[in-house]
């Protein structure tokens, strides 16, 4: 736990970490939950650090550790719960994104399996090639292809549904 | 799904991703938790490794049978009890045979003389026989042997030597009517080996069982790999062969008790001793060894003109030189490689016993322990320059400074050489003036200290003999230093008076006669 470390781990949490909380976001959709799996995973990131301040890139480690973290949140006996529409339950709070924005993109990417969801993240937020997102995941490039083939026409169904462009956000 | 499909989606990705409002977390924290999580799973391991030790040594102790088998403390046993055991014959030690014989004399000097264990404290206590701390102090450097020792072979014949006990070389195992013998313990069940102990009369105390060839090993001096217990051991069976050869009163070297003293400096030893116990039957003396590279690394005041020790050569030998003071009796002998063996019989080594103990020794038998080859420093020591005489650098002092128009009175001298006196001009005294000269292979050498005003290399004549002059302050008496670091020497003149001419300084440090070829 040497100033060097810390100092590198600092650097990297300073500059990457909105990142990794959208990408946990992403994959969870719940603002909480994505700050439990994004402080599991820094942390887990900090006991590495060494290791993986030597690999060619950080980024790449912090993705996975988050990709696990999620898919280690995912399998806890107490996220096997099913999920309700009663209203009068508590919610997650809200996340900042507005209702139409988020609603038809939202509601598609919820409908994809966990699987086909990690897929779509790595792919199309943080821009990986097949064999990154297949090398990320641990699993063929043939798999990564038809997992995203799968996702997307799912999702497709969804954009045709609600077409409306929402890049003027942008 | 189309390229442009594809681009729609990543960009309403990016958005909601953009949309969400990211919690503002210290960075800190994020350290904090990793620090825990990595305290946790160093806890875990060592908790672990832990564990998985105790089942394993659980295991095995259950499978020999006999628990005590496997408690680790016994491994470490035998190199203590090695080291104190008399009946060891040198080879044996030097195998390192794990033998654990001899834990009785441990606790028999241990029982008798507790404050004595400890010899660092009881050579601080008397005060002349502790090695310097640091090679090359001047001040407390001093000694030679008389002059028609200087440089000579001290005549000891080791062959001679090993003559000296051939009576008491094969000793029987024990003798029972000997005075000495009288168990100390009544241990009825000694670890010594059958073979070794009589079986009419019990015998636990060292002085009993005694070697059954004399200790001729000599000491290890293997410069590969230098170990001082060892070297200390022979030091001790040389010892013991010359004063002792039967083992009655000078006890096996104990790592234990008996300790070490050096004096190092950049890996290189240059003294090494120990001081072990003498037993007279009633109470313990001390025998304390030093083996030095030189004259420089110990403390021999013979010839101090400020000394009060008295000191005299060794009757027949002419080769040592004996000293008495403040109750000791040490005599000191240089080796034909320049190496100085001294010797100090101390009687009031045991602190706590309620008489004075002596080491059975003459004089001469001293010096010719003293004189063995075999008390040598190990691996690659130091070689000490010849000595210079110290008659001839004060005479050479006095007629290169002092000059015709002052006159000098000598205050002291010693052997290092160091001269200290008075110049006065005209009757009247003006400067306090001093020079010396200490070898440069123990580190002697210039250093512009903080008492100096100024310091400053001056080349002084034509063979380019680089001299460092420095300016003393005022308040710490003014003058001037010079010295010459030569191959050999540093010599050095201080003069406390500024008007004394730093030429003729130069002249004297400089002169080739202070650096003698090794």
């Amino acid at each position: 736990m040497g100033g060097t470390r810390d100092d590198g781990f600092t650097a990297y949490v300073a500059g990457r970490r909105s990142h990794l909380y959208r990408t946990a976001y992403l994959l969870c959709g719940d603002p909480h939950r994505a700050e439990d799996i994004v402080q599991t995973a820094l942390a887990k990131l900090y006991v590495a650090w060494p290791r993986a301040s030597r690999a060619d890139s950080v980024d790449a480690y912090a993705r996975r550790v988050i990709i696990n973290s999620h898919l280690d949140e995912h399998r806890r006996p107490w996220r096997r719960e099913s999920p309700t529409e009663d209203d009068r339950l508590d919610r997650a709070a809200p996340s900042g994104v507005t209702a139409e924005d988020s609603d038809a993109l939202w509601t598609a990417l919820r409908q994809l399996g966990p699987k086909q969801r990690r897929v779509v993240v790595l792919r199309h937020y943080w821009g990986l090639s097949v064999e990154e997102t297949a090398a990320d995941l641990g699993v063929s490039p043939g798999t990564v292809k038809s997992q995203t083939s799968a996702a997307l026409e799912k999702l497709r169904t969804a954009l045709v549904v609600d077409p409306s462009p929402r890049g003027g956000r942008r | 799904m189309t390229d442009r499909d594809d681009r729609h989606l990543e960009e309403r990705l990016h958005a909601l991703a953009r949309g969400v409002s990211v919690p503002v977390v210290p960075a800190d924290q994020d350290v904090r938790r990793g620090r825990r999580r990595l305290l946790r799973m160093r806890l875990a391991m060592a908790g672990g490794t832990t564990a998985t030790l105790a089942v394993v040594l659980g295991i095995t102790g259950l499978t020999a049978g006999d628990p005590s088998a496997s408690e680790p403390p016994i491994a470490d046993t035998p190199t203590a009890s090695l080291s104190a055991d008399p009946t060891d014959s040198p080879s044996e030690e030097a195998r390192g045979t794990g033998r654990t014989r001899g834990g009785g004399d441990d606790e028999k000097a241990g029982g008798q003389a507790p404050p004595a264990s400890d010899p660092t404290g009881a050579a601080d206590t008397e005060g002349s026989t502790r090695l310097p701390g640091q090679p090359g102090s001047a001040g407390s450097v001093t000694g030679s042997v008389t002059g028609g020792v200087t440089g000579t072979t001290t005549g000891s014949d080791p062959e001679g030597g090993a003559t000296v006990g051939p009576g008491h070389g094969h000793p029987s195992a024990s003798d029972p009517t000997d005075p000495t013998s009288a168990p100390t313990s009544s241990d009825p069940t000694p670890s010594s080996t059958p073979s070794s102990t009589p079986s009419s009369t019990p015998s636990s105390t060292p002085t009993e069982t005694l070697p059954t060839d004399p200790p001729t090993t000599p000491p290890p001096t293997d410069p590969g790999t230098v170990r001082i217990p060892q070297v200390l051991r022979g030091y001790n069976d040389v010892l013991a062969e010359r004063l002792d050869p039967a083992r009655e009163h000078l006890l096996a070297y104990s790592r234990k008790l008996d300790g070490k003293e050096t004096t190092k400096r950049g890996g290189a030893l240059f003294a090494l001793g120990s001081t072990y116990r003498w037993d007279d039957g009633r109470a313990l003396a001390g025998l304390q060894v030093t083996v030095a590279s030189g004259w420089d690394q110990v403390e021999w005041e013979c010839g101090a003109s400020y000394t009060d020790w008295d000191c005299h050569a060794a009757v027949n030998t002419g080769l040592a030189e004996v000293a008495l003071h403040d109750g000791l009796r040490q005599v000191a002998v240089e080796h034909s490689d320049g190496q100085v063996v001294v010797l100090t019989a101390d009687p009031t080594y045991a602190d706590s016993s309620r008489r004075a103990a002596a080491v059975e020794a003459s004089d001469e038998e001293l010096a010719a322990a003293a004189a063995d080859h075999r008390l040598t420093l190990p691996g690659q020591a130091p070689v000490a320059p010849p000595r210079l005489s110290a008659e001839t650098f004060a005479s050479a002092g006095v007629a290169a400074l002092v000059g015709t128009d002052g006159a000098f009175t000598q205050t002291s001298i010693d052997r290092s050489p160091e001269v200290a006196g008075t110049w006065a001009v005209g009757g009247g005294p003006r400067s306090a003036l001093t020079w010396s000269a200490r070898p440069t292979y123990s580190g002697a050498g210039w250093q512009c200290l903080k008492a100096y005003r100024s310091c400053t290399d001056l080349v002084v004549d034509a063979d380019g003999h680089v001299v460092h002059v420095a300016a003393v302050k005022k308040r710490l008496g003014g003058g001037w230093v010079v010295e010459y670091d030569g191959p050999v020497y540093a010599v050095r003149v201080s003069s406390s008076d500024p008007k004394l001419p730093k030429k003729r300084a130069y002249a004297f440090v400089t002169d080739g006669s202070w650096q003698p070829a090794g």
